[in-house]
């Protein structure tokens, strides 16, 4: 189940995110907002759900949290954006992955 | 090769059969399927951690349906890519 997250997620709804993929969570951050959406098997069903909130693309990336190592990644095909300066689908960007550790600390973990 | 560098190995492979299920090159998909196989053949599940026994076993089960599944598409590479990651935080687990 995806969830659109603007304040700390409950513990009921870590639970339903953290189900579709067996303590792997999928996330994608709206940099710009400083909201995200968390769950689901696909990044691109969390990008949806942003974009439909009013998110713009430019400013969506994701990544990955995993709860049996307290470990995030920042490795989602949604990230390969040639015209931003991102050519992989790991975040490049130093600042673009601190803001994502920021936002990602403060609703998720 | 102990058990966490076998499942870091079929992470990075899993890391390649994301990238070529998307250029849909089928050669280095099956090349991959099969080296990966080779290291799940080298596990010692004797001596695997209990940890990571779960991870293991749906590992095992979703890489045998990209395996038949040779509809090589976006979801396809994305299931790839999702094992990458897991299998690269898990592997300290193993």
């Amino acid at each position: 189940m995806i969830h659109l997250i603007s304040e700390k997620i409950t513990s009921e709804d870590l639970k339903e995110v953290s189900e579709d993929l067996d303590q792997y969570i999928k996330f994608v951050v709206d940099l710009e907002k400083g909201i995200m959406a968390a769950g689901g098997k696909m990044h691109f069903e969390c990008e949806q759900v942003l974009l439909k909130n009013g998110s713009k693309q430019e400013n969506l990336w994701g990544g990955g949290w995993d709860l049996e190592t307290n470990e995030l990644d920042y490795d989602s095909m949604i990230n390969i954006r040639p015209a931003q300066g991102n050519s992989s689908r790991e975040v490049l960007s130093e600042k673009v992955r601190a803001k994502m550790t920021e936002i990602a600390n403060k609703l998720l973990r | 090769m102990t058990n966490q560098d076998l499942v870091l190995n079929i992470a990075v492979n899993m890391g390649r059969l994301c990238r070529f299920g998307l250029e849909k090159r089928e050669g280095r998909v099956k090349q991959f399927i099969t080296d990966t196989e080779v290291y799940l053949d080298q596990i010692n599940k004797e001596t695997l951690n209990s940890k990571f026994t779960r991870t293991f076993e749906k590992f095992q089960i979703e890489f045998n349906e990209l395996k038949n599944d040779a509809n090589y598409n976006y979801i396809w590479a994305e299931k790839a890519l999702t094992w990458a990651n897991i299998l690269t935080h898990r592997a300290k687990l193993a």
